[in-house]
């Protein structure tokens, strides 16, 4: 750690580096080879984009894209509201029973996936029986597991995750601006709309972001509540590689990595760019600056639950 | 009076805004949950669900001896390993609470001591059946997939965190966010792409004149993958606790002649321990229900909790032997997360 020992500072930097070389080589590889011309085989022929070409024309591919898309931009409009409110309820207030409201909330993160998944699997095919009894409907036009059950199984894992991020920045929000407004006349909706929505947004933003995201990436719960109605893209892919190693699914790998990078790098950006206006801020008034820009741990989202 | 309206009113809007964010995660996680109890001690349904008539067949199935476990249950050796493990768990609080010890010393004991117990534990579970062998291998191996995080994410944390420059450690922290974010699905499929038989890390062996390996369906993949996957979740909170932890703690140990592995293991480590506890708990428990990483990298039907559970609700269609399975598991991943926490870690924690 200290400049004056050299050889750990040494062995620090070459695990750093191997660390690196770990994250990203086989990541590359993938990605490489989504470009080589064999159908088959991890031994480079020559440079291609034929793979690409064909995903254009695979429909299974493009509607599973389309459904998870679908599912969700449906989730996080809901997850972005109900988790914003519950991060203006446990961040705004006191009140009996905040610490177990707090860990229904963190129940998402904790869980494992795969008991969530065949928990909710069991749960839908119960309320789906009953309702298709209580309708009379013929095992012909049944109920059944497809697009909204995946949309309720997401927004649930989505709200919590929401409710962290904007938690996170209502913290950096000073309470007494807030309650400045009010001392001016403005209804708590008023103020709402026009202090603290406003100061909020980046992480607002942020957490629909990071919950389109995780809404588009999940795989286990989605796997058990899905159905075959509503295959998303990442059940389609899993279901594509375990038939077969072809390029076409290392094409498609590399579009889902950059998608999730540009997602993360705008989320990022959308940060940065909100921290450096608050630190702007701080400047001018008498509050202690030279708070971190960029991806602040403390305002990202993923060290969000170790923070309160 | 006035007041009184006040605080209904500010109640109110509490409720309000609590009400349906937290019905939607109860609906999502806690019925099911209940459900899934309940669940166990139904009667299965031919081609998935249940019948609602009580018995106590899948908690049976779990919990009798399997037919294959006589020739290894009674044995000399296998007693001997019971006792070890009973040793080392009995052990366990004494070494923790023995306050005479130095930190360090104590630290490596019980973390001896906890592995003794674990591996006394796992030999027994992998010889009693089939459900128990799979539940000590998927522990097993996410304890081993901890460890090796915390061995590379520490160096890493600490390489980030030392930076001088604002814009380096910002750069290297978004590196490790990108796999952080990134599909689960994709990074999983990567490893088996670059492991698999005719794969470009076989090819790349074959051109130095070596023959090709079988890697992938082996313990060594499963290992990697769990690894790979969670290496990030691990860095992370590392990060964090370096950035926050008191670096003149450190300066003043070496400034009184405390050697390097002192100042390591009774200064740094302790500053460091939120961090690590929230690390080690993030990828012991996504390890241990890992589905992608055992089903694409190591083949087979069971090979962890995740797989038995896949198998009881989309193949055999015994929905109450999965239930309890996985009631079981919740119940472990509770009373470890309770334990391994504890309450001091866990008020950091949430």
């Amino acid at each position: 750690m200290s400049a004056t020992r050299r050889g750990p500072a040494a062995a620090i930097g070459a695990t750093a580096g191997l660390v690196y070389l770990f994250f990203y080589l086989p990541v590359f590889v993938l990605v490489l080879f989504s470009f080589n011309e064999a159908r088959t085989g991890g031994r480079w022929t020559g440079f291609t984009t034929e793979w690409y070409a064909r995903l254009a024309d695979n429909d299974q591919i493009k509607s599973a894209t389309l459904n998870s898309i679908l599912i969700a931009v449906t989730a996080t409009a809901i997850a972005v509201v109900l988790g914003t409110m519950l991060s203006l309820a446990l961040d705004r207030h006191v009140f009996r029973g905040r610490r177990a409201a707090e860990q229904v909330v963190y129940l998402p993160v904790i869980a494992p996936e795969i008991v969530t998944g065949v928990a909710l699997l069991a749960f839908f095919s119960l309320v789906l029986g009953r309702l298709n009894d209580l309708l009379g409907r013929s095992a012909a036009d049944a109920l059944r597991l497809g697009r909204p059950t995946v949309v309720i199984a997401h927004v649930a894992f989505c709200t919590a995750f929401v409710a962290l991020v904007v938690r996170s920045s209502l913290r950096n929000l000073d309470p007494a601006v807030e309650e400045a407004a009010q001392d001016l006349g403005a209804n708590p909706w008023t103020t709402f709309w026009r202090v603290t929505l406003p100061s909020i947004a980046p992480g607002v933003l942020g957490g629909a972001l990071l919950s389109f995201t995780l809404s588009l990436d999940n795989f286990v719960i989605t796997f058990f509540v899905a159905g075959p109605g509503a295959t998303t893209l990442p059940i389609e892919v899993f279901g594509q590689l375990r038939r077969t190693i072809s390029p076409e699914v290392n094409a498609i790998s590399t579009l889902i990595f950059a998608a999730s990078t540009l997602l993360l790098v705008g989320a990022l950006a959308i940060q940065a760019g909100a921290s450096k206006r608050r630190l702007r801020q701080f400047r001018q008034g008498d509050s202690p600056s030279g708070e971190a820009p960029l991806p602040d741990p403390q305002h990202s989202p993923q060290h969000t639950w170790e923070e309160t | 009076m006035a007041l009184v309206t006040s605080a209904q009113r500010q109640r109110r809007r509490i409720a309000a805004l609590l009400t349906p964010g937290l019905t939607w995660i109860a609906l999502a996680y806690i019925v099911p949950g209940a459900l899934i109890v309940v669940y166990s001690l139904l009667t299965p349904k031919l081609g998935g669900g249940v019948i609602w008539e009580l018995t106590g067949d899948a908690w049976d199935e779990i919990t009798s001896k399997g037919r294959r476990s006589d020739a290894d249950w009674g044995t000399l050796g296998s007693a001997a390993v019971r006792a070890l493990a009973a040793a080392a768990i009995a052990t366990l609080p004494l070494v923790a609470g023995a306050r005479y010890l130095r930190r360090s010393a104590r630290g490596a004991l019980v973390v001896a001591t906890a592995l003794g117990g674990l591996a006394g534990i796992n030999h027994l579970a992998s010889s009693y059946n089939n459900y128990t062998a799979v539940f000590a291998r998927s522990v097993v191996w996410s304890v081993w997939a901890t460890a090796v995080c915390i061995g590379l994410a520490l160096p890493l944390a600490v390489f980030i965190s030392s930076r001088r420059s604002r814009i380096t450690k910002n750069a290297l922290l978004v590196a490790v966010m990108i796999p952080f974010w990134t599909s689960m699905l994709v990074r999983t499929f990567a490893i088996r792409f670059v492991l698999s038989n005719t794969g470009p890390l076989n090819n790349a062996i074959e051109s130095l004149g070596l023959d090709r390996q079988v890697f992938l369906n082996t313990r060594f993949a499963v290992l990697l993958g769990l690894v790979y996957t969670a290496l990030p979740f691990m860095v992370l909170p590392l990060y964090a606790a370096i950035e926050r932890s008191d670096r003149a703690q450190m300066e003043a140990a070496r400034d009184l002649g405390a050697k390097p592995p002192q100042v390591f293991l009774d200064v740094f480590v302790p500053l460091i321990r939120p961090g690590l506890t929230v690390g080690s708990v993030m990828v012991f428990v996504l390890s241990v229900s890992q589905y992608l990483v055992p089903t694409l990298l190591g083949g087979g039907k069971t090979n962890m909790i995740a797989n038995l559970l896949d198998l009881q609700f989309g193949e055999a269609f015994n929905w109450p032997l999965g239930a309890a399975v996985a009631t079981l598991f919740s119940l472990i991943t509770i009373l470890s997360l309770y334990f391994v926490v504890g309450r001091r870690d866990g008020a950091d924690l949430l």
